[in-house]
């Protein structure tokens, strides 16, 4: 009896792993499957995706590295065109196959992405960062390759589109 | 910390009849606080800019005994723009960009953080940039060539100055701004007195008379 039991046990965890199928046999589609891929300007990006429909949270994040591990430096990006500062977070769909191409980080802290007013700005390059971009809901996040920003810009390197 | 701000632009459209513009972002109501935490992000009420762990301008101090010798680079870039022609709302012509005047005060203050999470004062800065141009296009209606465009700096109302100190702070207004209470970093104060001035926004001024001249105090 003991052992008919932990052999029923061990099958339904066996099936509790894999994933569920659907009618006709075919496997359930896939979740987000979001790609973030490096353009040859440092801090230029795309996202694409290459799963179903997917709802993204309109920012998305910079990670420095530091020592082998990843940070967040607290910069939120602009998936797509410039909001007014303050305002709350919304969520963004990315169709299935659709790709976004956002600003061009620049590497400062403030107006990094578009002209905007700054009173407190720093470049904080030279270093190695990625994106990340997130799901809306929270559940899962796409992390971009590694990318290097040089030494310093010039002052005027606020914000190149 | 900023302490203080100067920021209004003036617009004039081309004929006399096609009105004028002020924007006011460096007073109330478009400019929320007068004296504002000049940070990079919200985590830290305090520190410039405190991104991950090894942060720009955070870092720890060798554990060795006392004296140290600390050598602390300070660096800002405050910029700000407006755009060179704006439709007003009273004529419905272009108003283009005649005078800008921008001021930025701070007072940059080196802090320390022991164990116990207590902040120490230990020296600062006070230092202030300054921009006041007219502007003046060359044909009608202007491009966005340089060309299109003569600018003529006012003397004595560009440039910048600094002075250190070492010392702590004892301007009441940096003690005020860094008791507790409701408090915006100011790159937000910035963006929310730009935002003030579309149209309809408490910082943007009509006029159908092209040669009005306003108070650039209020």
């Amino acid at each position: 009896m003991r052992l008919a039991a932990l052999c029923a046990l061990m099958f339904l965890s066996c099936c509790e792993s894999r994933p569920a199928k659907q009618p006709g046999g075919k496997p359930a589609a896939a979740g987000p499957a979001i790609v973030v891929r490096n353009l040859d300007t440092p801090g230029a990006l795309v996202i694409e995706n290459h799963g179903p429909t997917a709802m993204l949270r309109d920012r998305f994040a910079v990670e420095s590295q530091h020592e082998g591990t990843w940070e967040d430096t607290g910069i939120d990006l602009e998936l797509s065109g410039q909001r007014p500062r303050g305002q709350q977070e919304t969520c963004e769909e990315l169709r299935a196959g659709a790709g976004l191409r956002p600003a061009r980080w620049s590497g400062w802290t403030c107006g990094g992405q578009f002209t905007q007013p700054c009173r407190q700005t720093a470049y904080i390059g030279p270093g190695t960062f990625r994106f990340v971009v997130s799901s809306c809901d929270g559940k899962h996040r796409w992390e971009g390759p590694p990318f290097e920003l040089p030494a310093e810009l010039p002052a005027s390197g606020h914000a190149q589109q | 910390m900023q302490l203080t701000e100067t920021n209004w632009a003036m617009y004039r459209g081309q004929h006399g009849t096609d009105g004028s513009l002020f924007i006011q972002r460096g007073r109330a109501p478009a400019r929320v606080m007068k004296v504002c935490r000049d940070i990079a992000d919200t985590w830290d009420p305090l520190f410039t800019y405190t991104g991950g762990k090894h942060a720009y301008s955070h870092k720890a101090l060798p554990p060795d005994p006392f004296p140290l010798s600390v050598y602390v680079l300070a660096k800002d870039s405050p910029a700000d723009s407006y755009l060179v022609e704006q439709k007003n709302e009273l004529t419905e012509k272009k108003n283009y960009l005649d005078e800008v005047q921008i001021e930025l005060e701070f007072c940059t203050i080196l802090a320390v953080r022991d164990p116990a999470s207590v902040v120490h004062f230990l020296a600062h800065v006070y230092w202030n940039v300054r921009w006041h141009y007219t502007f003046h296009p060359t044909r009608y209606p202007p491009g966005g060539n340089t060309s299109d465009w003569t600018v003529t700096k006012i003397d004595g109302g560009t440039g910048g100055t600094m002075r250190r100190f070492n010392s702590p702070p004892t301007d009441r207004r940096v003690a005020q701004a860094l008791a507790a209470g409701p408090w915006l970093s100011c790159n937000d104060v910035a963006s929310r007195a730009a935002n003030a001035e579309d149209p309809g926004g408490p910082g943007r001024h009509a006029y159908k008379n092209r040669g009005h001249t306003p108070d650039v105090r209020r």
